[in-house]
């Protein structure tokens, strides 16, 4: 009788060492679960929002090619190349079409937005500035750049570099003395050679040079100072020629911070864990 | 008296039986969770796209000027082709492989990439593995 008693407590006591293994085990396997689902997590977070910052970057260097800024590390001076020998309205309408069969190819939703109209480009800079490029009329295109948010500009100097089939000669019609630095380079791409004018004029004052183009009647006008009431602004216009291939513009500013601002482009980039909405970045 | 004992017998013996059947279950339940878990992206694939990403984006940045040199560049133990297409996956206008290296593999991971080349709108398919 007590030989069963003494089995029957073997039983239990095998049940319950069982019992409390499984429940070790199952503590355990939850563990490595959630461990294993929190590290996943993380790494499919990781690589959505890597994918896409690389998307952006994608659109951004396309985008460059028409319109580009870039600043170097710890300079006070930033370059905004405009490319003339795209057309931006077709460049972004292509671009917009393209992009829209690559995001089934990626398996991202990518929505492109140009501006509207399509020929007027613009980056706005979180400091005020704000540089725009109307292409509106193919033979009158026009660059300008001022401050949108005060009546002056606070930047040192300019230098334009013109690249295109225009003359080399740079006339100064209108220009004053002062403190802004202005160097304008006129390179003849058929000749190879180049017009320089250089000088410190008054921003507060309207400054006009002129470059003739081959034809009679056509030229690039450079407004430089005071327009429309705002000092320090830049105005490229391009009278009845499309002769410029294309515009270097050097800003230089009166500190090395590093600018931000957006293109007028607007853009949507999702995937299921990550997603951008907004204005297209310079960098 | 007997039958007393048998039932708490019968009852020991079931208290064994469901802990066994338990355990079973938990082995189950933990091969099809770990399995699972295996199939998800390692670690590997996502150091396997960083690498795509990163060398797509040099070879935009050299315009894909020389995409040989970037692959000899790159890490030894990472495995490349490159093909350019015309368009969103048009024509096919070119491919590179990266030296030493088998033309493709069973486990190569493939990431896509964009650029302007002229006035044209190109694709590059990078196919990328490890060696």
């Amino acid at each position: 009788m007590e030989s069963i008693d003494k089995r029957h407590k073997k039983g239990y006591v095998l049940s319950l060492a069982v019992v409390t293994i499984l429940l070790v085990l199952s503590i355990l396997a939850v563990q490595i679960i959630t461990y294993k689902y929190s590290e996943h997590s993380t790494l499919r977070e990781h690589v959505f929002a890597d994918k896409v910052g690389f998307i952006i970057d994608d659109v951004l260097m396309d985008v460059k090619k028409v319109l580009s800024f870039s600043q170097p590390a710890n300079s006070s001076i930033i370059t905004i190349f405009e490319n003339y020998s795209y057309s931006k309205s077709s460049f972004l309408s292509n671009e917009q079409a393209r992009l829209n069969e690559f995001a089934n190819l990626t398996g991202v939703n990518i929505s492109f937005i140009p501006p509207s109209p399509s020929s007027i480009m613009n980056i706005s800079f979180t400091n005020g500035m704000v540089y725009v490029t109307n292409e509106t009329d193919a033979n009158n295109k026009e660059i300008r750049i001022y401050n949108s948010t005060g009546s002056i500009l606070h930047i040192d100097g300019y230098e334009i570099r013109i690249i295109g089939t225009q003359n080399k000669n740079i006339l100064p019609v209108s220009v004053s003395s002062g403190s802004l630095h202005v160097r304008i380079l006129s390179f003849n791409i058929q000749s190879g050679q180049t017009g320089i004018e250089d000088r410190y004029v008054d921003g507060n004052e309207l400054n006009i040079w002129r470059i003739n183009a081959p034809s009679a009647g056509q030229n690039v006008t450079i407004l430089i100072g005071n327009i429309s009431g705002k000092s320090n602004s830049l105005n490229i216009r391009q009278y009845s020629t499309n002769s410029i291939s294309y515009v270097q513009l050097n800003i230089s500013k009166n500190n090395k911070d590093d600018e931000e601002g957006y293109y007028n482009i607007f853009l949507n980039v999702s995937t299921s864990n990550s997603f951008y909405s907004d204005y297209l970045k310079i960098r | 008296m007997r039958s007393k004992i048998n039932r708490i017998k019968a009852k020991g013996f079931i208290s064994i039986l469901d802990a066994i059947f338990g355990l079973m279950a938990l082995l189950l339940f933990s091969t099809i969770i770990f399995s699972y878990f295996q199939n998800l992206p390692s670690l590997y694939d996502i150091f396997i796209y960083k690498q795509g990403y990163d060398v797509l984006t040099v070879l935009e940045y050299t315009n894909f000027s020389n995409p040989t040199l970037v692959f000899q560049q790159s890490s030894n133990n990472i495995c490349m082709r490159l093909e350019i297409y015309n368009g969103v996956a048009g024509t096919l206008l070119s491919t590179y492989y990266k030296s030493g290296c088998d033309p493709s593999n069973i486990n190569e991971k493939i990431a896509w990439r964009t650029f302007i080349d002229g006035n044209q709108f190109k694709t590059a398919k990078l196919a990328i593995w490890r060696k």
